[in-house]
């Protein structure tokens, strides 16, 4: 049966470099004159840019919140995730209204500064950059925070009693030691950043996921699509096993001998300030700036009746289509999980990478690939709900494998064994033993996906059947048309829902044994 | 408390629904179902005022224009549309060279619309009309430096010129009708000129080329009219930098609409274009967006610039829509991204 899934997530991935291997010389070049001359150094730029921003924000805040004590910083451990629940794309448009012409920015700027200096552009390269890298920093302040605490005091003990001066302790031992964590985290913010389409589509800044939808959609050349799909695949390919690599050195570097946590330092006033000052600025921007907006806006269609039966139908449509996603890969993913974490053999193994690769493609590469294997064996299921859950499936069944995986793994096999020597069947034992004891991961996993298919923006807009529209499509169409207001009531249900995951995530951090977001 | 919910029937009953609600298709008996290029926010007002009239309910499915044609193509016999509305002439045209459109008698049509802005069976009709020209900084360019498109090809205008990506169907239009009047090998010199001169300032929209030119990153720019209009009406501060200026027998194009050889409410569907093409619809369709109305006797915006003052190029939309894939193979070879 875990072949099944293998194949329902494994063919379009296949398609799509196969059609990309296969294509000829000629479409290469032609694609290299037009589109990868110009996007590859973007992408490259960007994932740079990215990666430096994300670890200077995520390490600073990471240190200061494991390192120092001050007033505040119980709320702030936990409020510097948020920005986790905002997409890119609410935010890039959050900050596009913000700062539009004759907007509130603008008359800031020209307030402080007059016609000299011409206010920022948020349309730009940097616009970008600081917009992924808001949304993305919580992945490197997550990963390093983890790696921090584990630290152990008495490398820094030993080097102090060495007189080794304080930036060169924290360069060589407390950052170096971090390494893993704060690599792992970049490698999962810029794999979150390859995938982004919402945020690049609506700052206009070319880049892969961006040219592959043009080239489907406004050239219908899936093939040159599915080229460009799987350069990209291949780009993520190497973040994704840099993470790994990363990953399974996270604790060899520590000795077994007596281990001791820091303990933070107490900040004086000033410092606590300075910390807490610090702290609320990059939240501001990320977080509580953009989301006080949309709350105003939303309020304002709330009352001029904006919220209308449309509104509820859009809202139910996204509801609808995340339940059956959710569910649908919540239910495939338990062969394959059970498979890999009882019977880890070739199979099961490969079976569990391949669908890992799902959850680091674009969406409209896996719209591509869909489209092009649906066209050709299933077309009867174009136009319905059908082809869009599968993408739902293909791009979110590894964390749904990833969670039972491991809650499987917790699970002691003799539970199992008992039930068989009693004469219980395969299936039985399963659903009566195994199953009531994973509950826990099984609807963690369900409410990580769901929330994920409320957010998902590009495959949504491809494969959606026809009037079927989900919130992240309002925001896009609103937004594509300069409706500020409009779009924040679909935008901010959206962040909402995305809170839910991140309670979940901080209560199940509180009490130990996080690995990292699900990956391979 | 999930003791209290019966887990497995639930999830039974859920997936049954799931199994329903994915393979069956949606029914849409009594209703037209509009393909539209054109925004939501300029096109809904049209069709509600058409149900209010007719009591016949619209679905409207909103996406790009050519990405719905290539829906169309993929869907064939299968496509629950019945029309089709786009913001390009030259997209309609390669609809009806696909086959896909039905012509229609229609005397309203015929009456209210010109002959060179629709199809010659009534295959696909215009509906309101929008022309290509020069936005220009005055503070910067005198309107004399810019009588014609072929004046940005001078050297002088590198890195002052905004033009639009020429993956988009303004610019493919625009270059269809130049290849119509003057050949591909005078539009090719045009084009590589042009794109030398942008660098790259290649935008994305022409309301960010438009915004481009008022706030001085480039000082001319080629954008389609009523972008200026659109920007001017947000920020009226701007006329000081934007104002744009119509070359002689200037490319124009139309939004416009036909209805699908596979409707099944063919004359629901004529209806809608007829309504759309009324008195009522024109001034409907053309003054939320400050565009002109294809029916020359209906006034447009009293704001704007008045019919006799600029001239349009005597070509047909169906010659350029002709040209259109010579038009898009032409921008590949030059490299206008």
């Amino acid at each position: 049966m875990s072949i099944g899934v293998a194949a329902v997530v494994g063919t379009p991935i296949l398609f799509t470099l196969y059609s990309a291997v296969s294509a000829d010389f000629e479409l290469w070049t032609r694609l290299y004159d037009t589109r990868l001359k110009v996007i590859l150094p973007n992408a490259i730029k960007l994932l740079a840019a990215v990666g430096m921003m994300t670890a200077l924000i995520g390490v600073t805040m990471a240190w200061i919140v494991t390192r120092y004590e001050f007033p505040g910083k119980k709320i702030w451990k936990w409020a510097l995730i948020l920005p986790l629940a905002v997409p890119g794309y609410v935010l890039a448009y959050a900050y596009a209204s913000i700062m539009a012409p004759g907007g509130v920015f603008q008359s800031f700027w020209t307030g402080l500064f007059g016609d000299v200096v011409r206010s920022p552009n948020l349309y730009s390269f940097w616009g970008v950059s600081m917009i992924l890298s808001l949304v993305n920093y919580p992945y490197v302040y997550l990963l390093t925070r983890a790696s921090l605490l584990s630290q152990n005091v008495a490398y820094d003990e030993a080097a102090r009693t060495l007189g080794v001066s304080g930036w060169k302790r924290l360069r060589s031992i407390n950052i170096r030691l971090a390494y893993p964590g704060i690599v792992a985290g970049i490698a999962l913010a810029l794999m979150e950043v390859m995938a982004d389409f919402g945020t690049v589509s609506a700052l206009r800044y070319p880049t892969f996921t961006e040219a592959i939808y043009r080239q489907m959609t406004a050239r219908f050349d899936p093939y040159g699509a599915s080229a460009l799909g799987s350069v990209l695949v291949l780009m993520t390919f190497l973040l994704l096993n840099l993470e790994r690599y990363f990953k399974s050195r996270s604790r060899f570097e520590q000795t077994k001998g007596r281990f001791r946590t820091y303990v933070p330092q107490k900040l004086g006033l000033r410092e606590g300030m300075l910390c807490n000052f610090l702290i609320l600025f990059i939240l501001g921007l990320a977080f509580f700036a953009p989301i006080s907006m949309l709350l105003k806006w939303s309020a304002e269609v709330a009352l001029s009746g904006g919220l209308d039966s449309r509104f509820m139908r859009f809202t139910y449509n996204t509801l609808l289509v995340s339940a059956i996603g959710a569910t649908v890969a919540v239910a495939l993913a338990v062969p394959a999980a059970y498979l890999h974490a009882r019977k880890p053999d070739i199979l099961s193994r490969s079976v569990f990478y391949l669908s890992t690769l799902g959850y680091s493609l674009p969406g409209p590469v896996i719209a591509v690939g869909l489209l092009l294997t649906a066209g050709l064996l299933f077309p009867w299921l174009y136009g319905g709900l059908a082809m869009l859950v599968t993408a739902y499936i293909v791009r979110f069944i590894p964390v749904a494998i990833h969670s039972q995986d491991s809650a499987i793994s917790a699970v002691s096999k003799s539970l199992e064994d008992a039930a068989r020597t009693l004469g219980a069947g395969p299936w039985r034992t399963i659903r009566r033993i195994l199953l009531p004891l994973i509950k826990p991961g099984l609807l963690t996993g369900w409410v990580i996906i769901f929330v994920d298919c409320m957010k998902e923006l590009p495959a949504t807009l491809m494969l959606r059947p026809v009037a079927f529209d989900t919130l992240s499509v309002r925001v896009w169409m609103e937004t594509s048309e300069a409706l500020w207001e409009m779009a924040a009531p679909p935008a901010l249900l959206i962040v909402l829902a995305g809170l839910v995951p991140i309670a979940i995530l901080i209560r199940r951090i509180d009490r130990g044994g996080w690995h990292g977001i699900p990956s391979a | 408390m999930f003791k209290m919910l019966n887990i497995k029937k639930m999830f039974i009953a859920f997936m049954l629904a799931a199994v329903f609600f994915t393979i069956v298709g949606q029914a849409f008996a009594q209703e037209l179902v509009v393909y539209s290029g054109r925004g939501e926010r300029l096109i809904k007002p049209v069709l509600d005022e058409f149900t209010k009239k007719t009591g016949i309910k619209m679905t409207l499915h909103s996406a790009g224009t050519v990405e719905l044609l290539n829906k169309l193509i993929a869907e064939g016999e299968r496509t629950p549309a019945d029309v089709y509305l786009t913001v390009d002439a030259g997209t309609l045209e390669r609809a009806r060279i696909a086959g896909l459109l039905q012509p229609v008698k229609s005397d309203v049509i015929t009456k209210n619309t010109p002959a060179e802005m629709r199809a010659a069976e009534n295959s696909w009709v215009g509906l309101s009309l929008r022309m290509r020209v020069i936005a220009y900084n005055p503070q910067k360019v005198k309107p004399d430096e810019i009588k014609t498109f072929e004046s940005l090809m001078d050297p002088k205008w590198k890195g002052r010129l905004g033009i639009r990506t020429g993956s988009n169907v303004y610019p493919q239009s625009h270059t269809a009708m130049m290849i119509a009047e003057k050949g591909e090998a005078e539009t090719e010199k045009f084009l590589r000129a042009i794109v030398a001169n942008a660098g790259d300032k290649i935008y994305p929209s022409d309301s960010r080329a438009v915004e481009a030119v008022a706030k001085g990153e480039v000082d001319v720019a080629i954008v389609n009219h009523y972008y200026v209009y659109g920007h001017l009406r947000k920020t009226p501060d701007d006329s000081k930098t934007l104002a744009f200026v119509v070359p002689p027998k200037t490319a124009y194009n139309v939004s416009g609409g036909g209805i699908l050889k596979t409707s099944k409410n063919k004359e629901a569907a004529q209806r809608l274009i007829e309504f759309m093409v009324s008195d009522e619809g024109q001034a409907m369709f053309a003054e939320e967006n400050r565009e002109y109305p294809v029916n020359p006797k209906i006034p447009a915006h009293e704001s704007m610039m008045k019919r006799d003052k600029f001239t349009l190029t005597p070509l047909s939309l169906s010659t350029m829509g002709r040209h259109m894939m010579p038009a898009i193979d032409l921008i590949d070879k030059v490299g206008y991204r």
